[in-house]
């Protein structure tokens, strides 16, 4: 029997297969297709202290091997979230982690606190990597100061674990790795979309009505294995590993860059079931190379 | 809404660049409601990498048909497929038309003649009346209008060139019959919508709007699809993709190219 089971840092994962944040709504969206006790962690929809209305349409736009979207953030707020969200997932097994976004420290740590005690909830993921909001959002996630102060803030908030999640725009990822290891962080979720637009030719106008978006999706996906790699050395907390996973065979780059989790997202959409198929090709791919463990392959990467 | 595996049964172009195919799967055939959707996976490539959106056109027995125009890669791939093949179908989704005892106003719009053929279907079940008021851009582009001719009677036709029936917008020829003895449905592109909402709101009638835009998840989880509404943004795929026009504050853009067209 291989063990497959993980852990980011205090947090215990039964597989390392997870579903991102903003791609698997607030847990109950996909119920029809399967239980989500058969994931590793459900990472809820962003939310903020009060409810948003997210961005002005279009939203979304298709590009080679990926998407674009910018969202904006719509949520229920923290109320909507303890008082409707997670109540619903009362009677749903699973592991459900709150994706917490704030305009200040105070808002982080405010929500983090009314979640410290929250049902349901494993965890708080920490967004300081959004692209597509005008207040806080990846305007923390660039700077290593911002990036420790808010870490550390939101760990004195909650008992928790905490995954603080990173942006790929920016100039040196690890240093920002280093600020939420400082900072208290349980470990790290990398990357988050990539800065992008697109053009309409016939009109000449953005085709987003945010003017730019986040790209995820294959096409992204060498860049964050280059990004888990680079963080995996600079850090001893364990690294979640995200951008652009379809299959086993892109989850197994990223454990042997250094990731001890991974998490679906985009390719959510294209296939609900995609999480449970490249569960059942990690677990091929560690009989086949006579690893019992998983643990057993992350970080191996030669490097000659 | 479920996952399911359908077989293409058979693909016609019935003009050129316009397809109709007819797939098998009982269980989408049995539950699916006017105004519902299906999500097709087009690919099992990385590009196109999102499913694409398709209103349910009609049902018959264990089979559904859609309708689509070929205009970016998705439909490219569909149009291309063989008989046989099995596609990852998610459906039916959505939110679909809520159909009263009174006779039907129906204003179709370009492709927006595929969910409302399927609603004409149902009402005439019902053995209610309906008048049915087709647009589009010429002859070339009026698909199944003898299909509808055969539901109703009572068929108008505008064409922008005057190819076939009035010249002119089929907003303007259903005008008249804009009042509060029918229930109004419509479906069709972005200013079709936008002129109907306007002549109804003058006139204090409120109508029911199949609205399409770009997708990713379909089933309510990513909000990309979202519409802007009295109630702030909702989403098209579970809220809609039918809504009421009294409470629709801005229409999604009609596509002018690749990049989230079907």
């Amino acid at each position: 029997m291989i063990n497959v089971t993980v852990r980011l840092g205090r947090l215990s994962l039964e597989n390392p297969v997870t579903v991102a944040s903003g791609t698997y709504g607030y847990g109950t969206e996909y119920l029809s297709f399967y239980e989500p006790s058969k994931l590793g962690a459900v990472f809820l929809k962003g939310i903020t202290l009060n409810p948003r209305m997210g961005n002005a349409p279009p939203r979304i736009a298709e590009t080679p091997c990926g998407m674009l979207n910018a969202i904006g953030l719509q949520n229920v707020g923290l109320e909507g979230l303890l008082k409707e969200k997670l109540p619903a997932l009362k009677d749903v097994p699973g592991t459900f982690i709150a994706n917490i976004a704030g305009e200040s420290i105070r808002e982080f740590c405010q929500i983090a606190e009314a979640l410290n005690n929250a049902p349901n909830l494993s965890g708080i993921e920490v967004n300081v990597s959004c692209p597509n909001v005008k207040e806080g959002g990846m305007a923390f996630g660039v700077s290593a100061q911002a990036t420790f102060e808010i870490t550390q803030a939101v760990r004195k908030s909650t008992d928790l674990p905490i995954i603080v999640k990173l942006t790929p725009n920016v100039t040196d990822i690890t240093e920002i790795a280093r600020a939420a290891e400082e900072g208290g962080a349980d470990a790290v979720s990398l990357i988050n979309t990539l800065l992008g637009m697109m053009i309409d030719i016939e009109t000449r106008k953005p085709v987003l009505g945010n003017i730019t978006g986040g790209l995820s999706g294959p096409a992204i996906r060498p860049v964050a294995v280059r990004m888990v790699s680079s963080v995996y050395k600079a850090v001893k907390i364990p690294i979640l590993g995200m951008g652009g996973i379809r299959s086993w065979k892109d989850a197994i780059e990223f454990f042997l860059a250094g990731a001890t989790a991974i998490s679906v997202g985009t390719a959510v959409f294209q296939d609900p079931f995609a999480p449970l198929k490249i569960l059942e090709g990690i677990r091929d791919y560690l009989s086949k190379n006579n690893h019992e463990n998983i643990n057993e392959i992350i970080g191996t990467l030669i490097e000659e | 809404m479920k996952r399911f595996f359908a077989r293409l049964v058979q693909t016609n172009q019935i003009k050129p660049g316009y397809f109709i195919q007819t797939y098998l799967s009982p269980e989408i055939a049995e539950t699916a409601y006017p105004g519902q959707f299906v999500h097709i996976r087009t690919s099992e490539m990385p590009y196109p990498l999102l499913r694409r959106p398709f209103s349910i056109c009609r049902v018959k027995g264990k089979e559904f048909q859609i309708l689509f125009k070929k205009k970016g890669e998705g439909t490219e791939l569909l149009s291309c497929a063989q008989p046989g093949q099995s596609f990852d179908i998610i459906g039916p989704i959505g939110t679909g038309f809520r159909i009263y005892d009174k006779p039907s106003v129906l204003v179709a719009g370009g492709m927006g003649i595929a969910p409302l053929y399927f609603l004409a279907e149902h009402i005439k079940e019902k053995g209610e009346k309906i008048l049915f008021f087709y647009g589009a851009r010429s002859e070339q582009d009026l698909i199944l209008s003898h299909e509808i001719a055969l539901i109703t009677s009572e068929l108008k036709i505008a064409t922008e060139d005057g190819s076939v029936g009035e010249k002119g917008l089929v907003t303007d020829l259903a005008s008249p019959w804009l009042t509060p003895e029918y229930s109004i449905f419509a479906c069709g592109p972005e200013p079709m919508l936008k002129a109907l909402q306007t002549m109804l709101e003058q006139k204090g009638l409120n109508a029911q709007f199949s609205l399409e835009n770009r997708m990713a998840c379909g089933v309510g989880a990513c909000m990309g699809c979202a519409v802007e509404t009295d109630r702030g943004f909702e989403r098209v795929c579970v809220d809609g993709p039918v809504f009421f026009s009294e409470k629709i504050k801005s229409f999604p853009l009609s596509h002018t190219g690749e990049g989230g067209s079907p």
